[in-house]
């Protein structure tokens, strides 16, 4: 017998949540700020943070409902919170969605620091030592009460180097949902130009008889220099049976979002999922009107022939949607 | 009041006389004492969820805690107490795997905080370090994933190894 079966999931979500990275509250080891909140030496904290991580990733591959669990909105947002990897006046946009990256490693940290002890460099011929203990000075302490070690140079004046990232450089992904009416040939072309010059294009063609299935688009952006300070999202499609009426390409939740890069090697990456229909849903979800007016803006210049223009200089053959049947 | 008693009884209708103090470790029979008004003298305590092997279990390890400092309200200072396991409390959870989730699911019932975090915690440390397949083999789960799925979960926990 299962035993776990006769538990409701928010006492699974209790037992898993007991694998915890807590340190004991111990001298040298915590930081209390003004408000009575408190958080960790992070270099202490973090080994324990990601072996609780691997641990409880590990559950989650024991079955569905673990998996489920522990992958449920809110799941990583209250250990980080539980565990003081995130105080209390840290909060992140509602569609943050990253918490689980967070726990294990938060640059957002009070006590994460960019500089590393053992990268520094001195100038050539530069003199220093480390002082444990500060020589005629008064001693030192850091927010966890532990006596500050310092360097200290010596007559030939002497610079110290570091050289740290300072951006978080997160990934951004561009998403959106594209189909075609069954009877009736369609194209589309997503593209994205972004502020430091590099673009993506993306051309899909739907033919005539087609089986209505919805594709999600997804392109990831991480391979970029500099963080992009703006990126233009164009979605452009018409019909390819010059039909009168509303029987072109049909697109749904765009979506642009952040990502908390979890690998330094993050390569620019296009999918496609195609989605598989719900067909309860159609039976279950009745909508107040079946279509109405589309009411957005006009723009003055008219750019329409833009994308049919470059879609001629750059056929979309490639990402041709096959008709399966 | 002290030394004034209750009776709870156990859905298999076995009743047991408990120290008012004891009984209010348990915070819906506090809110029954309190807040519904009822009388400690007279009146018996039904709880349907429990049955007596198991109320008797919950009753000897409230006994033994009766003293304990009242659990904090918010998180402040908790690692104190939730890091380790008491050495009685390990004894005293030293049951089978049955009796363990239905202490678990008594301390929910009955809300004793205490109770259900050192239980929860007894499994959890029964979880630790084990592979996904000897944590089935030990708790009789069913693997439901498909290989690919499997295989799919294993790549997405990856990227905290490359770190």
């Amino acid at each position: 017998m299962n035993y776990f079966d006769k538990l409701p999931d928010e006492l699974l979500e209790k037992i898993f949540s007991s694998f915890q990275a807590r340190l004991p509250l111990e001298r040298f080891n915590h930081a209390f700020r003004e408000d009575n909140a408190y958080y960790f030496n992070y270099s202490l904290q973090q080994p324990l943070l990601k072996q609780t991580h691997k641990d409880i990733s590990n559950l989650s591959l024991v079955c569905r409902r673990f998996h489920q669990i522990i992958h449920a909105r809110g799941f990583w947002e209250r250990k980080c919170r539980d565990e003081h990897v995130l105080l209390p006046d840290q909060h992140f946009p509602e569609q943050f969605a990253a918490y689980e990256q967070l726990y294990v490693n938060n640059p957002f940290h009070p006590a994460y620091n960019l500089l590393k002890s053992d990268r520094w460099t001195k100038s050539n011929g530069g003199q220093s030592r480390i002082e444990n203990d500060p020589c005629g000075s008064h001693r030192l302490y850091d927010e966890f009460g532990r006596l500050a070690p310092c360097r200290v140079t010596s007559y030939i004046f002497t610079t110290f180097r570091q050289r740290r990232s300072v951006d978080l450089r997160p990934v951004i992904e561009f998403s959106v949902c594209v189909a075609a009416r069954w009877d009736c040939g369609a194209r589309c072309i997503l593209s994205l130009s972004f502020s430091d010059g590099h673009a993506w294009r993306h051309g899909r063609r739907f033919p005539q008889w087609n089986d209505k299935k919805w594709h999600r688009i997804t392109y990831r952006y991480g391979e970029y220099t500099q963080y992009p300070s703006w990126v233009d999202v164009s979605i452009a499609g018409s019909d390819t049976q010059f039909w009168a009426g509303f029987y072109g390409v049909k697109f749904a939740q765009p979506r642009l979002r952040l990502l908390l890069r979890t690998n330094e090697n993050q390569t620019n990456e296009e999918s496609v999922v195609t989605i598989e229909p719900k067909e309860e849903d159609e039976l279950e979800q009745a909508v107040a009107r079946e279509t109405e007016e589309d009411n957005i803006s006009v723009e003055t210049v008219d750019s329409s022939s833009e994308a049919e223009e470059e879609e001629e200089e750059e056929p979309v053959g490639d990402n041709s949607f096959d008709d399966e049947d | 009041m002290a030394g004034n008693k209750i009776k709870l009884q156990s859905n298999d209708g076995d009743t047991f006389d408990v120290d008012v103090e004891i009984a209010k470790q348990s915070a819906t029979i506090k809110t029954m004492l309190e807040d519904l008004g009822m009388s400690e003298e007279d009146d018996v305590i039904p709880l349907p969820n429990v049955n007596s092997a198991i109320l008797k279990k919950v009753i000897q390890w409230a006994t033994h805690h009766k003293d304990d400092p009242p659990p904090p309200e918010d998180d402040e200072n908790r690692e104190k107490n939730l890091s380790d396991i008491s050495s009685w409390d390990q004894d005293f959870l030293k049951v089978d795997q049955g009796t363990l989730f239905e202490l678990i699911l008594a301390a929910n019932y009955l809300d004793i905080k205490g109770l259900l975090d050192v239980t929860c915690k007894t499994v959890a440390n029964m979880i630790k370090g084990r592979t996904p397949e000897e944590i089935r083999r030990q708790f009789n789960i069913k693997n439901d994933f498909t290989p690919q799925e499997e295989e799919q979960i294993k790549k997405e926990n990856e990227w905290c190894e490359e770190k």
